[in-house]
């Protein structure tokens, strides 16, 4: 598939706290249908900015947000795939409405270029 | 038996219902908060439930927990050895390290030179446990913690503050050598060559525990290569950990030193598997309280009124070795404008890692001497943890960063 002008696609940003939900929404994605992911390792504002007292690795401490790490997960989904998408990363990581859980959003896509192709 | 099983049962609960409550903000005054916040209280209770008083970690049971304390031993190395990346090392000026260095070595020769003659008149000349024993002080006393300049840090929100940025240096990689060294005690223990001659037998053994680090360490970096969940991860590591720890504790060797060595191979391979540092260091709280617990167990207060005299000896000696220390290295460091001479006053804090080197001596250990070498050291610790923040707040306060 080649959407090129972007139609009814979706960017859907998910930033999770656990690798093992990282797996399990991928593993959840290809269920519907949806073939390509991409992961991003990054920092929370929080880990960055919240002092962990350390014990053992005193020097790891001096670069900040260096002992945790969240992901992110961008992927250009069909529009009307976003609520199975939603109702999957909740089911694995948890309702997002509680603090702690994870974040989410989509924006529209305007163009699309390069995209998988759906799974036969 | 059931001693035993009580035993781990008490230790795991105050290792995790403790590691909400160390190093948190709770609403104490300055006094209380320097015993419940630095760990002090574990040690206390670790002395309750010890031989001398409730009896269920006496030493029998202690010692029969050798598999869950190696194995913790083995995380600790591991932990340590991982954050020492060379990228990470390199982003600091090569003389910081050197002054670093410096400053722990320094602290390491004031301790050792008078508790080496000291220990020959209380053990007898001729026994074993004069050196190791001197040699055990000293790189104790070398290691800085971080938790009192961490907390200052915190509680201050201090950014860009050029002289705790230097103390939390000092302090993030002081151990290092102390714990080569810390390494080199066991070696020294042992009366054969593994090599089969005799030369130099006691670095044969060192080079043995190196080696074994290392092939480990390749081994966990390519175990950890393949895609797994987070439960294989943690199964692969505590796998290699007490192979590692296993081997060390076979051939009589620190498992400390040789799983240091192995996270600093597995930190430094390229593409190494960057999820085994955030696993290990989400459970550093409740094994430091488990090891503080274990502390305060082989710890015996009745003979406080023998160590004391050495103990004093120990506390000041390694006060003028930091003072000593941190004045050459605050002149090393080669910063513009040179920092405060008493540099050394902001690196008293001591803990972490020196639980668990002074836990390890005691694995290998046994009699008298280590028991007294054991309490000399816990007691240190717990008085360094006592006045390190005020002395630090006051350094800082001097160099104008703490208001």
């Amino acid at each position: 598939m080649s959407v090129e002008s972007g139609n009814g696609m979706e960017l859907f940003v998910c930033i999770v706290k656990s690798h093992r939900h990282v797996e399990e929404i991928l593993t959840g994605f290809l269920e519907f249908g949806i073939r390509g992911a991409t992961v991003v390792d990054g920092k929370g504002m929080g880990q960055i900015i919240s002092l962990e007292i350390p014990i053992f690795s005193g020097f790891k401490s001096l670069f900040p947000g260096g002992g945790a790490s969240t992901y992110m997960i961008i992927s250009v989904i069909e529009q009307k795939l976003i609520p199975r998408a939603v109702e999957l990363a909740e089911e694995v990581c948890g309702d997002f409405s509680e603090p702690g859980n994870g974040f989410l959003f989509t924006v529209p896509v305007n163009r699309v270029k390069g995209m998988a192709g759906e799974i036969e | 038996m059931l001693k035993i099983v009580a035993g781990v049962a008490m230790l795991l609960l105050l290792g995790f219902a403790g590691q909400r409550r160390i190093f948190t903000k709770l609403p104490f005054s300055s006094g209380a908060r320097l015993i419940y916040l630095t760990g002090t209280e574990y040690i206390l209770v670790g002395a309750a439930l010890g031989g001398g008083f409730i009896g269920i970690l006496d030493e029998r049971a202690v010692r029969s927990l050798t598999p869950l304390f190696t194995l913790g031993l083995g995380f600790i190395g591991l932990l340590f050895g991982l954050q020492l990346e060379m990228k990470l090392l390199r982003r600091f000026r090569g003389r910081f390290l050197a002054a670093a260095l410096l400053q722990s070595f320094v602290t390491m020769v004031a301790v050792f030179l008078p508790f080496y003659f000291l220990l020959g008149r209380i053990f007898g000349e001729g026994s074993l446990e004069i050196l190791p024993g001197a040699l055990v002080l000293a790189t104790t006393a070398g290691c800085t913690a971080q938790s009192s300049l961490a907390m200052i840090t915190r509680e201050h929100r201090l950014v860009r503050a050029r002289v705790m940025e230097l103390l939390r240096f000092f302090a993030g990689v002081d151990a290092f050598p102390a714990l080569i060294f810390f390494g080199f005690i066991f070696c020294l223990r042992h009366t054969y060559s593994p090599f089969g001659f005799g030369a130099g037998s006691s670095f044969q053994w060192l080079f043995l525990s190196v080696a074994v680090g290392v092939f480990t360490g390749f081994l966990l970096h390519l175990l950890t290569q393949i895609n797994c969940s987070d439960e294989e991860l943690l199964i692969m590591v505590a796998g290699t950990v007490l192979f590692a720890s296993g081997i060390s504790l076979y051939f009589r060797l620190s498992p400390l030193v040789t799983t240091m060595i192995v996270g600093i191979t597995v930190a430094n391979l390229p593409g190494s598997n960057s999820r085994i540092f955030p696993m290990l260091s989400s459970i550093e709280k409740p094994l430091y309280v488990i090891f503080l617990v274990l502390a305060g167990a082989i710890w015996h207060p009745g003979g406080l009124t023998k160590a004391l005299p050495l103990v004093a000896l120990y506390l000041l000696s390694r006060f003028a070795g930091k003072i000593a220390g941190g004045y050459l290295a605050s002149a090393a460091s080669g910063l513009v404008p040179r920092p405060p001479s008493l540099l050394g006053a902001g690196l008293v804090s001591q803990g972490g890692i020196v639980i668990a080197m002074v836990m390890s001596f005691y694995q290998l250990g046994g009699g008298p001497e280590t028991e007294i070498i054991t309490s000399v050291v816990i007691i240190g610790v717990i008085f360094n943890e006592l006045v390190a923040p005020g002395l630090a707040a006051r350094l800082l306060r001097r160099a104008g960063e703490v208001d």
